[in-house]
């Protein structure tokens, strides 16, 4: 570590090693032994910051708090979620709309395209105002026919 | 139960609230005492420092284990462990309080706490806790967190920057920011020639 990481290090994190990162408290800790002159000139400002926060370290009592927590919890249900996961939900969801567009579809739409079914309407009409001009004799004649 | 549950093996490595939370998740009120007994503090700590009054404190842990307390049953381990998620919660929690409270008393700014000589001792002799928290008020909201995780909480590099939601150098540079600051106003800096003689 360069005394120029060193600086950076204790400007970041203070003087105390166990607030350093790991990645970086071993080499801080060498320069320490390394250069014990330099490192204690360079951590002067930085070791008086550190003394001054290090008031700021209390105990709290929290047995009353503790108590008024456990009260409330006592009274407050649990937010629990549904069992099923949201993919299991969806897929089951996509196969009901599947199904029921499915069996609505076949019910109303008529089979084949819908220039298909006019088609076959068309074709309908055609034979039935042919099947009107034909007499009874022509019907009989014609049924002859085949037979022979 | 919970969305998704890790097996056993996967769950004993992360995190040691793991059997907590495990037990918590189905209802258990003891396992929640035992979980305040752990953390408590800690998060009271931590929102102390970051308002400086140890009621808003005690009022934002209370939110903090409450929210727990629902959250759990729907847990996904195996990400954050529970206390970076709670100091996460409380840091937030904080920001928002102190950003409403701006909002509200922006005319009525903390003033610089006053660390001459006489001052200084009668602080330190009274209540050198408060000058702290006068100090730290003195700073922006982001690098009071900052400081707050780091020193106060001995939260890592890497978890301090995910309760921020900021990169691990940006964390970094709040941290600089933070002390310099604190340096600068608490009159510490006199130093600074001491550091270029060891440069030179």
């Amino acid at each position: 570590m360069t005394q120029d990481d060193f600086i950076s290090l204790i400007q970041s994190y203070g003087t105390t090693p166990s607030h350093w990162p790991d990645d970086r408290r071993a080499a801080g800790l060498r320069f320490l032994s390394d250069f014990p002159e330099d490192a204690k000139l360079l951590m002067g400002e930085d070791a008086a910051l550190d003394e001054f926060l290090s008031a700021g370290n209390q105990s709290f009592d929290t047995e009353l708090l503790k108590r008024r927590i456990a009260k409330k919890i006592a009274q407050t249900p649990q937010k629990v979620q549904p069992r099923t996961s949201p993919r299991w939900g969806a897929m089951a969801a996509m196969l009901a709309v599947s199904f029921t567009l499915g069996v609505l579809g076949g019910r109303s739409w008529p089979v084949g395209t819908p220039i298909e079914q006019e088609a076959v309407s068309e074709d309908v009409t055609q034979y039935a105002e042919a099947a009107d001009t034909l007499g009874m004799t022509d019907i009989y004649e014609w049924v002859a026919g085949d037979e022979l | 139960m919970r969305l998704i549950r890790t097996s056993r093996s996967d769950r004993s490595q992360g995190d040691p609230d793991q059997e907590l939370i495990d037990r918590i998740a189905d209802g258990d009120q003891r396992a929640f005492s035992e979980l305040m007994d752990r953390h408590l503090g800690t998060i009271v700590g931590l929102a102390t420092h970051m308002l400086g009054d140890r009621f808003a404190a005690e009022d934002i842990a209370q939110t903090v284990f409450m929210k727990t307390w629902q959250t759990l049953p729907n847990w996904q381990s195996g990400q954050a462990k529970l206390i970076t998620w709670m100091r996460k919660v409380a840091t937030n929690q904080c920001l928002d309080r102190l950003r409403a409270a701006r909002l509200v008393y922006s005319d009525n700014l903390p003033d610089n706490p006053d660390m001459s000589p006489d001052q200084s001792d009668l602080m330190i002799a009274q209540d050198r806790a408060n000058a702290v928290h006068s100090a730290l008020a003195t700073l922006p909201d982001r690098q009071r967190a900052a400081l707050s995780l780091s020193y106060f909480q001995h939260v890592s590099q890497k978890d301090g920057a995910s309760i921020l939601n900021v990169s691990e150098s940006a964390y970094e540079s709040l941290l600089v920011r933070a002390r310099k600051s604190l340096k600068q106003s608490l009159d510490l800096t006199g130093n600074e020639q001491l550091n270029a003689g060891v440069k030179s």
